[in-house]
């Protein structure tokens, strides 16, 4: 492969792609997670300065739960102060839980986030009004922030019906601050997320930004807490677990449907099929190795299962003093419960450099939130990173359905292009991603070929 | 990326519906703008951004977006193919403002002056947004009727709600919630709505819906191993507390589960769940 990271480590790109990519590598992280949790009644135990904002956030913060209300009273009271929404969650449904919550808490103690997707019609007075209708929800004399949801370029930080609105809004006391979310281009007419979040840190008109950040994705976001920090912006971060992907395993007498209409169309492609067949019991073969290296190690530290997977990755990122929030979307009371005891942790400096080994190794295995580098070099066209964010649901937030009926969306049914093609992809990827292998991973999940 | 511009035939065919050249929706005294405009479940994104997360969680399908206009007003109006009513349901009774009055249009609409209306339709949920100048009370009402007649399907409420009893039941209070129901991971695939118990006070009455991954059987030895358990007139009712709202209880029913909710104490988590038993 020609990507730019050709690290050599103990562990192949292969295996980690089979074994579960990521997945498989965070779980050697020593010390994750369960000693932390044997507190029986779990607060917040650590507040951090947001940015210029002066506010004392906490290290855990709450945005786009589920649907009941008191779940974000439950977070109040166990020391969570900081909660994000938009107009866009459930046509204003969730700010109006937010509202319905807030009636319970003493309002100088939280900090409260809205954002506004901008549209081209919009103009001062729409965006007054737009703001208007989520302050009316959120039930509140005054919104903490106003964010420009998902800017997709540079461009859209200079819009002056935004400005003009916040200038106003601040100058009648109904909003504080104003920020920018991003996580990574929907399009290929969108810029990457580090280019607008540091556009954005370094304007001098934003106060917080919202970032795509975790520990197999902290190229981008670092770039923006860089720009952050030099501005004394704020910081918080969204979808802080890393993505993974799995394959089937082969019986040559017996194929999967998968592996069987793999091998099939790289025959009529012209390659042997006793060939094609090693290719992939080597690949399974790396993968199992992979697995028999890291099991002793998972175990040790007790890190057994995706869910010690994302609170390694949520422990990652506070232990990042530059990240001042992490943003989590709880959908009930008990995942509050499991998460909370993860405050005011940090990791010690050997797991860090443990995680950072295996984030290195597991470097051109990972397809990256916010990234679309590689747009461009497919000749079918496939969205690359869009399919590898419906795995990312399907694995990392328990998604299934969703995942695949999303990835059903894209119109391949049971074939996928790359089965068939000599995979000019090669290369495109500057981490070093094996574009056609994670795709086809990608596929065999989201089909359950 | 998946944005499809569907040709007016085939929406036409789509809606069962005799539309005019370049619109996917015959509205009478409304004029359409630009050609359709069709996402899916990748391209939803585009659309609503992170609005479509919640859409997604209640099985969207697609949606045929298109302007129109009369007069000085021009809309945008938003057919939400959700797949089935249960899900369409769903999403509009998460949507709805609360505070508004719903009119008997199609299952159910509302219409909020000067911006918005909804409406509700077999599998079909309508988002009706002010592009250009005000929607009044008077227009909204109009509109959303002339477009619940354009649409196929059945007017009436999903049949999944005929679980629910109906006595006491407040009025459209009914609601159909995938996960997490009143914030307990254990509680997904619900319907439930309020009700009011002989001293006025509202409860809340749930209905767990068997799906083709866990039958009632499995559900209730997953309650039964982490809920507690008492007995009513030799029945099992397994209960817990939800923080802020009081207890919360199920017992079985006819080849199913049966629960209620925001109890005080044990006696009258009892009490109320005899009372549905009894129905």
């Amino acid at each position: 492969m020609k990507g730019k990271t050709s690290t050599k480590t103990s562990v192949s790109r292969r295996q980690f792609l089979l074994a579960g990519g990521a997945a498989a590598a965070a779980s050697g992280l020593p010390g994750i997670a369960r000693a932390d949790e044997e507190q029986e009644k779990p607060k917040i135990k650590s507040y951090r300065t947001l940015g210029r904002t002066g506010f004392e956030v906490s290290d855990i913060s709450i945005g786009g739960a589920g649907k009941e209300a008191n779940l974000y009273r439950y977070a109040y009271d166990h020391g969570i102060n900081y909660f994000d929404t938009a107009e866009s969650y459930g046509n204003g449904s969730n700010e109006r839980m937010i509202g319905e919550a807030l009636q319970h808490m003493d309002r100088k103690k939280v900090f409260i986030t809205t954002k506004l997707e901008l549209k081209d019609e919009d103009t001062q007075q729409t965006i007054l009004d737009r703001f208007g209708k989520c302050q009316e929800r959120l039930r509140t004399d005054y919104v903490d922030a106003l964010y420009i949801h998902s800017a997709p370029t540079v461009g859209i930080l200079d819009n002056a019906a935004f400005h003009g609105a916040v200038k106003l809004l601040k100058a009648d006391g109904r909003l504080r601050f104003a920020g920018v979310s991003n996580h990574g281009p929907r399009t290929e007419d969108e810029e990457s997320m580090d280019k607008v979040l540091v556009a954005a840190a370094e304007d001098g008109r934003f106060d917080l930004m919202l970032i795509a950040y975790s520990f197999m994705n902290r190229d981008k976001g670092d770039k923006v807490l860089a720009a952050c920090k030099k501005n004394n912006v704020g910081t918080t971060a969204m979808k802080t677990a890393p993505g993974s992907v799995k394959m089937d395993p082969l019986d040559p007498d017996n194929p999967s449907e998968r592996w069987a209409k793999y091998i099939d169309r790289q025959v009529k492609a012209g390659n042997k099929r006793e060939e094609v067949i090693k290719e992939i019991q080597d690949y399974i073969a790396d993968s199992e190795k992979t697995f028999a290296e890291a099991k002793p190690f998972m175990e040790k530290h007790g890190v057994t299962d995706r869910e010690d997977l994302r609170k390694a990755a949520v422990k990652w990122v506070l232990s990042n003093p530059e990240m001042q929030t992490t943003c989590i979307g709880f959908r009930d009371f008990d995942t509050i419960d499991r998460f909370l005891p993860l405050s005011g942790t940090k990791m010690a400096r050997a797991q860090a450099l443990a995680l950072d080994h295996f984030r290195v190794a597991a470097s051109s295995l990972y397809c990256r939130h916010a990234c679309t580098d590689c747009s461009g070099a497919c000749p079918q066209a496939v969205p690359v990173s869009t399919a590898m964010r419906y795995a990312y649901y399907f694995t990392e937030q328990a998604r299934e359905k969703h995942a695949m009926s999303k990835y059903r969306g894209l119109g391949y049914g049971d074939v996928l292009p790359c089965d068939s093609c000599s995979g000019p992809c090669a290369g495109a990827c500057p981490y070093g991603v094996n574009i056609k292998a994670n795709l086809l991973a990608a596929h065999g999940l989201l089909t359950l070929a | 990326m998946i944005k499809r511009v569907f040709q007016v035939t085939v929406l036409a065919a789509l809606l069962s519906c005799q539309a005019a050249p370049q619109a996917f929706l015959t509205i009478t005294g409304w004029s359409p703008e630009g050609e359709p405009t069709t996402y899916d479940t990748a391209g939803l994104w585009e659309l609503i951004n992170g609005g479509a997360d919640v859409f997604l969680s209640y099985g969207f399908e697609n949606v045929t977006v298109q302007k129109f206009s009369a007069g000085d007003v021009t809309v945008s109006i938003a057919v939400y193919d959700m797949g089935r009513p249960l899900n369409a349901f769903g999403i509009y009774r998460t949507e709805a403002p609360a505070d508004e009055t719903a009119l008997p249009v199609g299952t159910e609409a509302v219409v909020s002056p000067p911006y918005q209306c909804l409406l509700l339709k077999d599998r079909y949920y309508v988002k009706v947004e002010a592009y250009e100048g005000d929607i009044d009370q008077a227009t909204g009402e109009s509109l959303v009727a002339a477009i619940a007649d354009a649409l196929p399907g059945e007017a009436g409420l999903p049949l999944e709600f005929t679980a629910l009893p109906a006595d006491r039941m407040v009025a459209g209070s009914s609601q159909y919630t995938r996960e997490a129901l009143f914030g307990l991971a254990e509680l997904n695939e619900s319907v439930h709505a309020a009700y009011t118990d002989d001293a006025g006070a509202e409860y809340q009455v749930f209905v767990l819906l068997q799906t083709d991954e866990v039958t009632a059987d499995e559900l209730w030895q997953k309650l039964a191993s982490r809920w507690q358990k008492i007995d009513l007139d030799g029945e099992p009712v397994l209960y817990r507390e939800v923080p802020y709202s009081g207890l919360v209880g199920v017992i079985r029913s006819k080849g199913g589960i049966i629960g209620v909710a925001n109890a005080a104490d044990e006696e009258q988590l009892l009490d109320r769940l005899g009372r549905i038993a009894a129905r």
